[in-house]
């Protein structure tokens, strides 16, 4: 047999059909830590990581809090060539899907450049890098503008450079979608295994809190205004007033799962299981919206049942209204109460890109280590979230199925289950 | 108005990232700026220094000229002895 021969031809003649789409190495930069361990324990923990806003030189806007990683920095973590050519929130994904490949013990240079693929999550883009630049073309001129703008605020860039870092020349994408895009991303992530793939870097991350990102946030009018960490970001509770951004998230390399076999992947720390996705009718319609539809789609797809399901890892918008609807949904499917609801995030504040893969990192270690993490908060529970939300401290059991949804704003619905793999 | 040193343009060159098998401090007049992983986007990124900093335009046809320090040099060099 020649060695040159195409993807197409391996994967249809010397390859069996794809087999699951496994999670075999996970890697995080989250508020709460650098790295999967320290963010997981900070999630089980239930500490609170959002603080004041400190990433903004001036702070007039009325957002007073953030989930920021702090000690974060490019230096002595990403090659100053490429530091200097990107945003934050691609030095974060750079990080993070290093951490993963690391971890999920790949030996690149092995596998086929066109059967690697990388596909990001991204909402906001390089909108501190933008930012800079902006400012001196206003200040200084457009000859003042640096070369680099080109390739680093538009939302591809975390992908091109995590391709070109490691050689990934299989289908590369990006996913913006907002809070939604990290389910997504995993979702296209398993569609470029079974189309012949054979490793997927995938995830999302998101950076940004400068005045810009900031400024372009508030537009929603979902933000919490207020000022004391400890109460900006409640989700399901009497309290709920809006949300608090954060930046990080997560990236995880999946496999089909004959190939990790193959090279003796050391882990396996689930499988993306199920996923369902759907998109709301406007606001004013008198149509429902469509949440509940996603999570019976994501159930159909891993073909399970309510009762298959140990754990929900919720939106939790912190909105009155949104929070209800999820409630309303969940209760639906589940029946009032009928399934552990938990959502880390209000300790983290919401990542956008990086959410959805953040939880799925979570949930993914809530079966590794049969514990589900809390919410942070103690609030008393809004009567109309009848749910039964995690919190007070983790909460052991065996988890073998996880859902996580995940909303983005415009009307993004995304659910994915995530199942232990023995 | 002065010239542009070699110290100068490894100055302009540390702005754009150093590659951790390149030592700007080792005799690079002659190696070319592929070599020092300085690819053609970092070259116009070093160029627009120079042009804001001497008030020069330089137009991408030149940087065929200009593949190693030296070559950079004595071209900005000679535009500015002929300004």
């Amino acid at each position: 047999m020649n060695a040159t021969r195409t993807a197409t031809e391996r994967s249809d003649a010397s390859r069996p059909a794809a087999g699951a789409a496994v999670v075999t190495g996970i890697g995080a930069v989250a508020p709460g830590g650098i790295g999967t361990e320290e963010v997981w324990a900070a999630a089980l923990e239930g500490r609170m990581s959002i603080g004041p806003l400190e990433r903004l030189p001036e702070n007039d806007y009325p957002l007073r809090v953030a989930g920021e990683v702090r000690e974060f920095q490019a230096k002595g973590r990403v090659p100053s060539r490429l530091s200097v050519e990107t945003d934050r929130w691609t030095h974060l994904s750079l990080v993070a899907a290093e951490m993963a490949l690391a971890d999920a013990q790949a030996d690149l240079d092995a596998l086929p450049a066109d059967e690697m693929a990388v596909v990001t999550a991204s909402s906001s883009g390089g909108t501190e890098f933008g930012q800079r630049e902006i400012e001196r073309l206003w200040s200084a001129g457009p000859s003042h503008v640096g070369a680099y703008q080109s390739i680093a605020w538009f939302y591809a860039a975390s992908t091109g450079q995590i391709s070109i870092r490691h050689g990934m020349k299989g289908p590369c994408g990006v996913i913006c979608t907002e809070e939604a895009g990290g389910l997504d991303a995993l979702a296209q992530a398993r569609r470029n295994l079974r189309d012949g793939a054979r490793l997927v870097v995938t995830g999302g991350t998101d950076a940004s809190l400068c005045p810009y990102g900031v400024v372009a946030q508030l537009s929603n009018g979902l933000l919490s205004t207020e000022a004391d960490p400890e109460r900006a970001y409640q989700p399901f509770s009497v309290n709920a007033g809006g949300y608090v951004p954060g930046e990080g998230g997560a990236m995880v390399v999946v496999e089909d799962e004959h190939g990790a076999d193959e090279r003796g992947a050391p882990r396996r720390y689930g499988e993306i299981a199920g996923y369902g996705a759907t998109f709301d009718p406007p606001p004013g319609s008198s149509r429902p919206p469509t949440l509940r539809t996603a999570i019976e789609k994501a159930l159909a797809d891993a073909a399970i049942t309510a009762g298959d399901v140990d754990v929900v890892f919720a939106d939790a918008l912190a909105i009155p209204e949104a929070d209800r609807l999820e409630a309303e949904a969940i209760g639906a499917v589940f029946g009032e109460r009928g399934v552990p609801v938990t959502a880390p995030k209000a300790g983290t504040g919401r990542l956008y890109a990086g959410g959805g893969a953040l939880d799925v990192m979570l949930a993914l270690l809530s079966i590794r280590d049969g514990v589900i993490p809390t919410t942070p908060g103690s609030a008393e529970l809004a009567a109309d979230c009848p749910i039964d939300l995690v919190r007070g401290g983790p909460r052991e059991r065996p988890v073998r199925t996880a859902l996580v949804l995940a909303r983005g704003h415009g009307g993004f619905n995304s659910a994915l289950v995530v199942r232990a793999r023995r | 108005m002065s010239n542009l040193t070699l110290d100068a343009l490894k100055q302009l060159m540390r702005n754009c990232g150093v590659s951790e098998e390149t030592d700007l401090d080792s005799d690079i007049r002659q190696v070319t700026f592929e070599e020092l992983d300085y690819d053609s986007l970092a070259l116009l990124q070093i160029l627009a220094q120079i042009e804001n900093r001497f008030g020069l335009r330089l137009s991408e046809d030149d940087l065929d000229k200009m593949r190693t320090p030296e070559e950079l040099l004595n071209f900005v060099n000679g535009l500015l002895i002929g300004a």
